[in-house]
């Protein structure tokens, strides 16, 4: 609920709840992705009605299925799993490109020794990482842990490398005529300044992770979205698949905007009370 | 504060790209007595704020030495550039703030310098949301605020429109007055040297050296309008202008 401030007739501050205004800006915002569903589900629903196949299941059959692996805690546990490798994963994938983003960003030597294996790394396809890692290291939970780092590591070094050159050199010379200690520079000059490209390197990484992610599943495991998919498609479950790929979107959506966009807007509120 | 800031036959080359050496500096030695504020004029790139990196520790000499000799084991330098350098992300408080923790100084000097500075009622604001006026009086608060040994000022004022640089001038003044650090003051503005400094160091040639020191025998606090400051103006634009023929 926005609440808007005004000046009284004395002068003093004042908080007036326009909850009305809040809802219609929401709706307004919302209808056009709303309208964009509606059409989907519609235009899905006449062609299941129209061609009657069980590769187009309609709209109740797909729904039936979201709803049974949605009670039976199936899509709970699978996509619990899929997202602790993800985790995992990103953790790894960060620290390797911490360690190349750094040391890129700071030494010209570094940047060239690199470079090649970042061009490689953003170019090879997450399906060669997920086939290899499955060769490599068999069912196992690092196969997923290490291919979700090999696919996204390279990406997110280089919006950690851009970010680190973006920091404004005079800032970083005022924090040393200022004696700023090691962990001052890093909260109030380094976080701050690369925070933007960190955001953007954490989202591309995810949408990445979880794609290869489900591959490796597919390719090699016994539990994870990939895996149930892999099954719904043995079974020619076409409602199942869609029910796995629906659920699993739904988490990713959340993700996004209950974790990405909630943190990013915390982190950058002083730009909005900076414009106020 | 009894702290002097020297520069004893002070080198400084530049190498620019294609290999070409830049001489700025060459032999040059130059003391700041304890209290005293210096200003350095000169054509551009003569070597100005090469001083006023070599003083900040940012460069260091290729010769000779620069040092400050004074009570503290590491003494307190504040700096205040042409554009303020506040951190964006962080309220005016803060920006003060993380320079008086660094310098392990009283936290209450934050807020007692933003209000001496008069943005009291600012504390809380960002730098984006100020003048260009305001941002620099953070800045003065930030250099202020560490109880610093010795104030480096580098065009602190010349990107600001005359009115707000007249009353920033005179806030100076006042800081300075009060605190009595060591400092050194480059400006392109003859003027604003004659009416801040003690004494005004004329630069010349290439490498730089010393053309001619003006003493200014004003006490503070001074008067903008004083005639003498005119006079110095004129002196030092002179002995400039002599030096472009060199």
């Amino acid at each position: 609920m926005t609440v808007l401030s005004e000046r009284d007739v004395a002068g003093a501050p004042r908080r007036v709840v326009v909850p009305l205004r809040v809802a219609a800006a929401l709706l307004s915002r919302a209808l056009p992705g709303v309208l964009f569903c509606v059409l989907v589900v519609a235009g899905w629903h006449v062609m299941a009605v129209r061609w009657h196949s069980p590769l187009i299941p309609d709209i109740d059959a797909i729904g039936a299925a979201v709803a049974g692996i949605v009670t039976s805690g199936d899509a709970a546990m699978q996509i619990g799993t899929t997202l602790g490798r993800i985790v995992l994963g990103l953790l790894l994938a960060f620290v390797v490109a911490l360690i190349v983003g750094l040391a890129s960003a700071r030494n010209r030597f570094a940047r060239a020794f690199f470079e090649p294996a970042l061009l490689l790394g953003l170019t090879v396809p997450g399906l060669v990482w997920a086939l290899l890692c499955v060769i490599w290291f068999g069912l196992s939970l690092k196969t997923s842990v290490i291919a979700i780092a090999l696919g996204i590591a390279p990406a997110l070094a280089v919006n950690l490398a851009q970010g680190l050159e973006a920091v404004d050199p005079q800032l970083i010379e005022t924090a040393h005529v200022y004696r700023l200690r090691f962990w001052q520079r890093l909260r109030v000059l380094w976080l701050p300044a690369i925070l933007p490209f960190l955001m953007a390197g954490m989202r591309l990484a995810f949408s990445l992770a979880w794609k290869v992610v489900v591959l490796v599943e597919v390719f090699g495991l016994s539990t994870g979205v990939g895996y149930a998919l892999n099954s719904a498609f043995i079974s020619q479950d076409v409602a199942a698949v869609l029910a796995w790929t629906l659920v699993f979107a739904l988490v990713v959506a959340a993700i996004e905007y209950g974790l990405f966009q909630v943190v990013e807007r915390r982190l950058t509120q002083w730009k909005r009370k900076a414009l106020v | 504060m009894s702290t002097s800031l020297r520069f004893s036959n002070v080198d400084k080359t530049y190498s620019r790209p294609g290999g070409a050496e830049d001489p700025v500096l060459r032999d040059f030695s130059l003391e700041v007595a304890p209290g005293e504020l210096v200003a350095i004029v000169g054509p551009s790139g003569i070597g100005k704020s090469t001083l006023l990196h070599l003083a900040a520790g940012l460069e260091a000499p290729d010769r000779g030495s620069v040092a400050i000799a004074g009570a503290r084991a590491e003494p307190r330098i504040g700096m205040v550039f042409q554009q303020a350098r506040l951190f964006d992300w962080l309220n005016v408080a803060d920006n003060v703030a993380v320079a008086v923790n660094a310098a392990s100084a009283n936290i209450k000097r934050a807020r007692q310098m933003l209000s001496a500075v008069g943005l009291g009622r600012h504390t809380h604001s960002y730098p984006l949301s100020l003048s260009g006026g305001q941002r620099q009086r953070v800045a003065l608060a930030r250099a202020f605020a560490i109880e610093p040994d010795v104030v480096l000022l580098d065009e602190p004022f010349s990107a600001l429109d005359e009115l707000t640089a007249r009353r920033l001038r005179l806030l100076l003044q006042d800081l300075w007055t009060e605190h009595r650090p060591s400092g050194l003051l480059v400006t392109h503005n003859t003027l604003e040297a004659a009416f801040l400094a003690d004494r005004v160091v004329v630069l010349a040639g290439k490498p730089a050296r010393i053309a001619r020191i003006v003493d200014v025998h004003r006490s503070r606090p001074r008067q903008a309008e004083d005639a003498q400051f005119f006079e110095l103006h004129r002196e030092i634009l002179a002995t400039l202008e002599h030096g472009a023929s060199w």
